[in-house]
């Protein structure tokens, strides 16, 4: 089930009035059966997945705290991490490395095919698996305490507001919110609903009307040329940011309204000043989780510098491809991780380069032109993640710089869409430099209550006038 | 708002949506607050031209449209399979009942019982209907242009399974099926455009969003407003992909579908002792692609090579392609926001078909009377 459909917008209502009625210790029952349900509306059979991933970690995760020896704890954890990544691995990953080994043997004349299955790919899968991998090793860890009820875990794996785009949520934050009983709030119901209604606008207006110019551009890249180009790519960086920034708003937002916190995913990436803050502002939730698990356990930055530089050019390596089996990713992590490296290593040298050019008189130009860059390094990586394939996205960095005087700007098919698009981003970057600069919620709450309500109710029919509200999926359940 | 005027809300929205969840799932709950009923097979019979419903954007309320009369199918004039004297399969112009619809004129025009059944499967449908082969008789076959690939891309089955699934794993497949419907999103938002309570307002954004900033559904892209009557033309009409106006069509495409088309004859004759006629209905933007300014330079012209490959297989084919771009400017042969023909369009096909089965040697079954002519709706001999 989509958020920006028929079906979620009337399923959401049900639920939270059951939900505010049913007595609270049942509360989770009712979840429970609404998250299957909300993924059993995509995919009924696929949720068997979910189901096994569930008992194996509940079962590990207790063994683990009940066994004596560190053997046989890493023994059970080790049978929750290979069930998990072998799952998402032969679902994600598997067609891709079988297609990259059978080339390999094609070249060398080995007489081997590795089979490739056709099957699809379950919607959400690199999100719950990272989930669940990070309660069992949390566990481990000793960080949380294994969750005895079992309901309630197969509720915190399949939390339906989150389930198949995240954020991913960590078990110390989520699972005892299960635990605790949430009164009828009307504050935190109306902020939930305006943060549903701004994620919608993200979604419904800016990326699914971006969504057909860059799709025009980028699957007939040898017909376009110079602006169009650079427009799709600009476009692009907004589709992807709206549509995923928009999908986690309404998440969090409909968490709220029935008293669940869940952590914030975006902050404003685009206003980074460099790609460090790029990545604290961005998809906040996986990067935590790369840094918990991944990064720090290889080391991070405790270590000789080039093996700091290794970590991290490992993990984003690793986050490209968590992303898709699909080179494109790779080389998207891969760049990421080279940018992170180069900034690193040329630390020094660009403060003696900014304050040679004067740059740090001015702090405000300094800043600008430090975001600025940041967007382009950013928009040069989208190139590669939007590409259907490394070929692509060459010929469209080629094609970007190749000037045809013939073709026109404005490739929607609606003429007025391009205005609505480039309206609504300004008016998205108005209200991200307002919330900057300020608690912007917490000022819209000192508002007199029929300003609120007009805020409320423009926001409302913007979204039903200006939405393209033919149902598109969220870029991020392919991930 | 007050804590308690909330709850109220979400409470009255909750019980709303348990109605929604309901009607869509069962039909007189989804009727109790539709407009225009819904009937399963009728729901092409409403008051506007169908490609209004896909936009709602009341321009394109054409006037005059004539109300639509009982299914021919469902009337009592309608013959069993068996006694049919000719049988048309097909898909909704052979349907379409704003007017007499065309297998029963065809009836009237040769005072033959004609049969007619809305699918694409032939030989299946036979099969399930246990139909008993008799004397030679003829089988009209009508497909709308676009949609000729789905029927003819790959060989129809010649061999059907019966759903042998035991009655509990049945009906448990069928509880899945209506817990996890597929077109649950299609009946919603048939719900929001088409209910009681909100076809006002969903019709009056819709119309606020074409007039002010031009947007329309990319179901229906291409529309004209500045004319007598209103144009809409469906998006699967004028792609680029098969079926669409734009498509190449290429030969080994052509011939691919011919192939299936010679297969499917060649059952029908072996098995039931069937004559397959082929008619393709041309596409309304294939005509009148001039209204919105296209000068149809880009027509793939599939259906003139459909014609020349069938023709080439002896495979008889009521060819109306031409005689529609031929009186396409002085009569309107389709609908305006309808996909469909209007009765002229319909009488072209007809006399087509007419003038075909009288020349066919077959059998003199069809041919003892002279060949009657429809001119302005009116039948002479």
């Amino acid at each position: 089930m989509l958020f920006n459909s028929l079906e979620f917008i009337f399923f959401f209502p049900l639920v939270v009035a059951l939900y505010f009625i049913i007595n609270p210790k049942y509360r989770w029952i009712l979840l429970l059966v609404a998250s299957y349900y909300f993924y059993m509306c995509w995919s009924y059979k696929y949720i068997i997945l979910i189901a096994f991933s569930t008992v194996i970690d509940y079962l590990a995760a207790i063994m683990i705290s009940r066994a004596k020896k560190k053997s046989s704890r890493i023994s059970f954890l080790m049978f929750s991490l290979t069930t998990n990544l072998g799952l998402l691995f032969f679902f994600k990953y598997w067609g891709f490395f079988g297609e990259t080994a059978n080339y390999f043997f094609d070249r060398f004349n080995i007489f081997y095919q590795v089979p490739i299955y056709d099957y699809l790919l379950p919607v959400g899968i690199s999100f719950y698996t990272f989930q669940t991998l990070s309660y069992t090793i949390d566990v481990y860890k000793g960080q949380c305490k294994p969750e005895y009820n079992f309901g309630k875990f197969a509720l915190y794996v399949s939390f339906f507001p989150q389930l198949v785009a995240g954020p991913i949520e960590r078990s110390s934050n989520l699972l005892p919110q299960f635990h605790k009983t949430f009164t009828f709030n009307y504050e935190r119901i109306k902020s939930g609903i305006l943060l549903m209604c701004w994620g919608f606008f993200k979604k419904v207006v800016i990326a699914d009307r971006l969504a057909e110019y860059v799709n025009l551009v980028y699957n007939d890249i040898d017909h376009y040329h110079g602006l169009p180009v650079i427009l799709a790519t600009v476009f692009f960086a907004f589709q992807i940011y709206c549509d995923f920034s928009g999908y986690s708003d309404i998440a969090i937002g409909s968490a709220r309204i029935m008293g669940y916190d869940l952590m914030t995913n975006f902050r404003r990436p685009y206003l980074a000043a460099n790609i460090q803050d790029f990545w604290r502002r961005w998809h906040i939730s996986l990067s935590t989780w790369f840094r918990d698990y991944v990064y720090i356990p290889l080391g991070g930055s405790r270590v000789a510098k080039w093996r700091w530089h290794f970590n991290l050019f490992l993990t984003f390596l690793i986050s490209g491809l968590w992303h898709g089996a699909e080179w494109t990713f790779i080389i998207w992590g891969a760049l990421h991780g080279i940018y992170l490296v180069f900034a690193n290593i040329t630390k020094d040298q660009r403060k003696w380069v900014n304050s040679g050019l004067g740059l740090t008189k001015h702090p405000l130009l300094h800043h600008l032109l430090q975001v600025a860059l940041t967007f382009i390094l950013v928009l040069f990586g989208w190139v590669f993640f939007r590409a259907n394939n490394t070929a692509d996205a060459i010929t469209v960095l080629q094609n970007m710089f190749t000037w045809n005087a013939a073709g026109t700007i404005n490739l929607f098919r609606i003429p007025s869409d391009l205005y609505i698009a480039l309206s609504a981003i300004g008016l998205l970057f108005f209200i991200e430099i307002l919330e900057e600069r300020m608690q912007l919620y917490e000022k819209l709450t000192l508002l007199t209550r029929p300003y609120k309500w007009l805020i409320l109710i423009l926001l409302i029919l913007t979204i039903f006038v200006l939405g393209m509200w033919e149902a598109q999926d969220f870029l991020y359940f392919q991930f | 708002m007050s804590e308690k005027a909330l709850r109220w809300i979400i409470n009255i929205a909750g019980v709303v949506c348990l109605y929604l969840f309901l009607a869509v799932r069962i039909l007189p709950l989804f009727n109790g607050i539709l407009l225009e009923k819904y009937i399963p097979e009728y729901w092409e019979n409403t008051q506007w031209g169908e490609l209004y419903y896909f936009n709602f954007i009341k321009t394109f309320q054409e006037k005059n449209l004539p109300e639509c009369h009982t299914k021919y199918r469902f009337s009592n004039r309608h013959p069993k399979l068996q006694d049919a004297d000719i049988l048309t399969f097909g898909d909704s112009f052979f349907d379409f009942s704003r007017m007499t619809t065309f297998p029963e004129q065809l009836g009237d025009s040769l005072n033959k019982r004609v049969y007619y059944a809305r699918m694409d499967r032939p030989l299946k449908y036979l099969a399930d209907s246990n139909y008993q082969p008799g004397p030679k008789r003829y089988l009209i076959f009508e497909t709308a242009e676009r949609f000729l690939h789905f029927r003819f891309e790959q060989a129809q089955d010649t061999v059907f399974y019966q759903d042998n699934r035991a009655g509990i794993r049945k009906l448990a497949a069928n509880v899945r099926d209506v817990i996890f419907m597929e077109d649950q999103e299609l009946k919603y938002s048939q719900l929001l455009a088409r209910s009681y309570f909100s076809t006002q307002a969903y019709s009056a954004i819709s119309t606020l969003k074409f007039n002010l900033f031009g947007q329309i559904t990319n179901q229906t892209p291409a529309y004209k407003v500045d004319g007598e009557i209103p144009w809409l033309f469906g998006a699967l009409q004028l792609g680029h992909e098969q079926g669409g106006f734009y498509w190449e069509a290429p030969h080994e495409k052509i011939v691919n579908y011919c192939d299936n088309i010679e297969l499917l004859s060649k059952e029908l004759r072996e098995r039931y002792n069937l004559e397959l006629v082929f008619m393709i209905i041309p596409s309304k933007y294939t005509i009148y692609h001039y209204v919105v300014g296209d000068d149809g330079k880009k027509y793939g012209n599939f259906i003139p090579k459909m014609y020349a490959e069938l023709k080439k297989r002896n495979i008889p084919v009521i060819e109306v392609y031409d005689e529609f771009m031929a009186q396409r400017k002085e009569k309107l042969l389709f609908y305006g926001t309808d996909t469909h023909w209007t009765e002229d369009g319909l009488h072209i096909a007809l006399n087509k078909t007419l003038n075909l089965l009288h020349t066919l040697p077959v059998d003199s079954y069809y041919t003892q009377a002279p060949v009657p002519e429809v001119k302005n709706g009116v039948l002479t001999n």
